[in-house]
């Protein structure tokens, strides 16, 4: 049985496992053992996560593997409270967009957002920026000040902070996106042949293509300038099929597609996953497409059926271990859909709701009918 | 012998060569439709409605027979292509086509139009002096849905007893019966079979249906409502068009059914009715309403119907899932175990190792619509007459009510529903296998596809 021990203590560790920096080895033997310290932790102060445990046997004296911490189904982070500490403590909380059901909003609360900070920035730099240390960032998203519960602007500011070169900047304001002010920024980089780094959710790109196409406008953005959005549409912009919105971006803007990175991030993990053409090259790896976790997390891919670990290659439900998730719970449950490679995995998309095959009716048929959360 | 005849086509022999080389297109549907429908003309319609009922009640009896090839290979295919399994296709098939014997349609033609042979020759029409006949569309498109084993049956027979040709389209996922029940129909008659065709073009293929329902007079479809609009959008104004979109149903358990000596066969039957075609039916119930007062407490009601479905998973498992069906069981799942973390009244009984089953209690008695493949909530009712407030929310998709209740309290619970849309109130354990006369949502089956003609004297 793994002791319980101070936070603070599991922080340093987490740290010095982050310092190593992205490319260290991935040790399984190290990775277990803060894993399971974490879990051990995570167990004793957090009375929800552990009913939740206990339930399925799974205490720190009975689990010897990463892969038996129970992971916690998102859903949970809107029933209830997984922290472990006091909330009024937090110096952060994340909410989740409660696109389907505005009422409740998953939350995630931060004791600091140290550790937040350094997974964030220690990944998105080989991902996004492994040739050069700054660039301009022009960011497709809102500032932390305007959005305090969104993760994702947290991240934005962050990484404008860490990376931006002068002239990065918020182009979502209180009107929304602030097109003409992108477009004349956007056309003075071009002229000035600077390159530049565009980030945000992908449906806010799609926003600014459709703009683009609308007015028969085109850039060619110095080389060097790249692209990385994150997220899906969630009924915000119209569907575009990844592969499509980056031809777009090649056509509009003049980033070429093996420039453009996609990110994988969610309010309740504390790192993101990347599928970046940049580091790949960098690393000199084969695979299109493929997301990759930081050495300070896993991804596995489990059968729906028993929740077991599935083999590459076999579709299933997404599952994160993240270390640098100490406040919380290490492992995550979540509704997508995804498929495990030989470097990473692939994300599939949502998990679209259950159908009848018949003439019977599903509660989801019966929500999408009625357009709502709840009959 | 034709059953071995493995093709999820039955057509006339004319075009047959034709549609195995190729793809189905509108010319080929339209000869089709042109074959049956002179098929009906030289045979059918001359054919007195009583001999048809003989015809389809052998027919039917084919496959109640010991042994019978005609079961043999409906439930093997359709077990290798379907997620049901061999046992479940053979008790639904069976059930079904038990429904399907001479004094069901005697009784079903009786209930809707009173005197049968208004099919063959005008008759007196009651409480009047004059007479009348009624005459069935030419021809009918059927299509079918997958999700019950053995449903198009009923379908085909419906045209077959108003005299139209009948041009059926199976479901992708289940190609196998309609065709061979049709041969089945041909066993025994091959002119009356002659003006039947199964035809599996893909579904929502604009070009093959536009051909299909120009040569009709009728179309009949099951499926989604989203499917069913679309094919009724499509459907010319001057065909007739029967549509069987989503429906939902539920169980209720009055306080005075709740005894000990009773309870394991109650839980029995619901769990029957919950597990069969993985609540697939539309005549499948989703809650069980359990009225508090009786001699067993509605939670204890849940856990004895947890035990039930057990039993019926190791009779009859649950199909096979697609990875959106299983992770939707999850996700209910985890919503009620969360609930019950927080101390909230709610129980979770669920299958060992799997997703096999779920059974979710609750105090909170508000409708809530299941994610189907056997995943039930049963809910504390303080008083059956709360009933008709619960589902009013949901009253656009009612269709079965499965009642164990004194038949006063049944029927006025029964009163107090029909205006909501409920079109069948039947005891608990028969919910899967509603009568051939039924109310098929709310309506009549053979009277929707008649034009009748009346002479005044």
């Amino acid at each position: 049985m793994t002791a319980v021990e101070r936070i603070e203590v599991l922080r340093a560790a987490i740290f010095e496992m982050i310092r190593k920096g992205p490319e260290q080895p991935r040790n399984d033997a190290s990775f277990n053992a803060l894993a399971l310290r974490l879990f051990a932790y995570q167990f004793g102060a957090n009375s929800p996560y552990r009913k939740f445990c206990e339930r399925r046997g799974k205490t720190p004296a009975a689990v010897e593997s990463w892969l038996e911490v129970p992971p916690v189904p998102i859903a949970a982070f809107k029933e209830l409270t997984l922290a472990c500490g006091p909330v009024e403590h937090a110096v952060a909380c994340f909410m989740t967009s409660g696109t389907t059901n505005p009422e409740k909003r998953g939350k995630h609360y931060h004791f600091t957002l140290e550790v937040y900070d350094a997974s964030a920035t220690a990944f998105f730099k080989p991902n996004v920026l492994p040739d050069v240390d700054r660039l301009p960032l022009l960011i497709l998203g809102s500032p932390p000040d305007r959005m305090p519960n969104s993760s994702l602007s947290h991240y934005l500011g962050l990484m404008c902070r860490t990376f931006g070169a002068p002239g990065s900047g918020f182009y979502i304001g209180e009107q929304g996106l602030e097109v003409d002010r992108l477009l004349v920024d956007l056309r003075a980089a071009e002229r000035a042949g600077r390159p530049v780094c565009l980030l945000g959710a992908s449906f806010a790109f799609v926003h600014f293509l459709d703009v683009c196409a609308e007015r028969d406008l085109r850039f060619h953005l110095a080389a060097g300038s790249r692209v990385m959005d994150t997220g899906g549409f969630k009924g915000r912009s119209r569907e575009v099929p990844q592969d499509t919105l980056y031809s777009l971006i090649a056509e509009r803007l003049g980033v070429p597609v093996n420039e453009c990175v996609n990110m994988y991030g969610m309010t309740e993990l504390s790192m993101q996953c990347y599928g970046s053409p940049l580091r790949r090259r960098s690393l000199g790896r084969r695979e299109a497409r493929t997301m990759e976790a930081p050495p300070w997390a896993r991804t596995v891919i489990l059968d729906p059926e028993t929740l077991a670990v599935l083999l590459q290659g076999e579709q299933g439900i997404i599952c994160h271990y993240d270390l640098a998730n100490c406040s919380s719970v290490v492992g995550i449950l979540t509704e997508d859909l995804g498929v495990a490679t030989p470097e990473g995995f692939r994300f599939l998309g949502r998990v679209k709701g259950s159908e009848s095959r018949g003439c019977s009716v599903s509660a989801d048929e019966i929500l999408a009918a009625h357009g709502k959360a709840s009959v | 012998m034709t059953w071995r005849d493995d093709s999820p086509r039955f057509l006339p022999p004319e075009v047959e060569g034709e549609a195995a080389s190729g793809q189905i297109s509108p010319v080929l549907v339209a000869k089709v439709a042109a074959h049956i429908w002179a098929a009906r003309k030289a045979y059918l319609v001359r054919l007195p409605v009583a001999e048809i009922v003989e015809i389809l009640d052998r027919s039917v009896a084919l496959w109640l027979e010991a042994g019978s090839p005609w079961m043999e290979a409906a439930s093997r295919r359709m077990a290798a292509i379907t997620p049901y399994c061999d046992a479940m296709i053979r008790a639904g098939i069976r059930r079904l086509l038990e429904g399907c014997r001479r004094d069901a349609l005697l009784t079903l033609l009786q209930a809707e139009l009173g005197d049968l042979s208004v099919l063959d020759a005008f008759r007196p029409r009651p409480a009047s002096r004059g007479s009348h006949r009624a005459t069935g569309p030419a021809l009918t498109t059927h299509i079918f849905s997958g999700n019950v084993p053995g449903l198009p049956a009923i379908s085909l027979i419906h045209g077959l007893l108003v005299k139209s040709a009948n041009l059926g389209k199976p479901a992708s996922e289940e190609p196998v019966f309609p065709a061979l029940f049709a041969r089945s129909i041909a066993a025994v008659d091959p002119k009356l079979a002659a003006a039947v065709a199964i035809l599996p073009w893909a579904g929502g293929d604009t070009a093959v249906e536009a051909a299909a329902f120009a040569a009709s007079e009728a179309v009949v479809a099951y499926g989604s409502d989203a499917s069913v609009e679309s094919i009724g959008a499509r459907v010319p104004p001057d065909v007739r068009f029967v549509g069987h979109g989503h429906r939902v149903s539920f169980a209720v358990v009055g306080r005075e059914a709740l005894d000990l000596g009773t309870l394991g066969s109650l839980a029995e039957r619901v769990a029957y009715d919950v597990s069969l075609f993985d609540q697939q039916g539309c005549v499948s119930p989703h809650v069980i309403y359990v009225e508090r007062g009786g001699a067993i407490p509605p939670e204890a009601f849940a856990e004895r119907l947890a035990e039930a479905m057990a039993a019926f998973e190791r009779a009859m498992p649950r199909g096979r899932l697609a990875v959106e069906e299983a992770s939707a069981i999850q996700q209910v799942r985890t919503e009620a175990e969360l609930r019950e973390l927080r101390e909230e009244p709610i129980r979770l009984f669920l299958s060992p190792g799997g997703t096999a089953w779920t059974v979710i209690y609750e105090d909170d008695p508000t409708f809530v619509p299941s994610c189907l493949n056997r995943v039930v909530r049963v809910k504390a009712l303080a008083d059956i007459g709360e009933l008709p407030n619960l589902v009013r929310p949901i009253s656009r998709y009612l269709q079965t009510v499965g009642t164990a209740m004194s038949p006063e309290r049944r029927d006025r619970l029964a009163d107090a529903l029909a205006p909501l849309g409920v079109c069948r109130v039947c005891p608990i354990g028969e919910m899967p296998h509603p009568p051939l006369f039924w109310h098929h949502d709310g309506g009549f089956s053979l009277l929707p596809l008649l034009t009748w003609t009346s002479i005044e004297k």
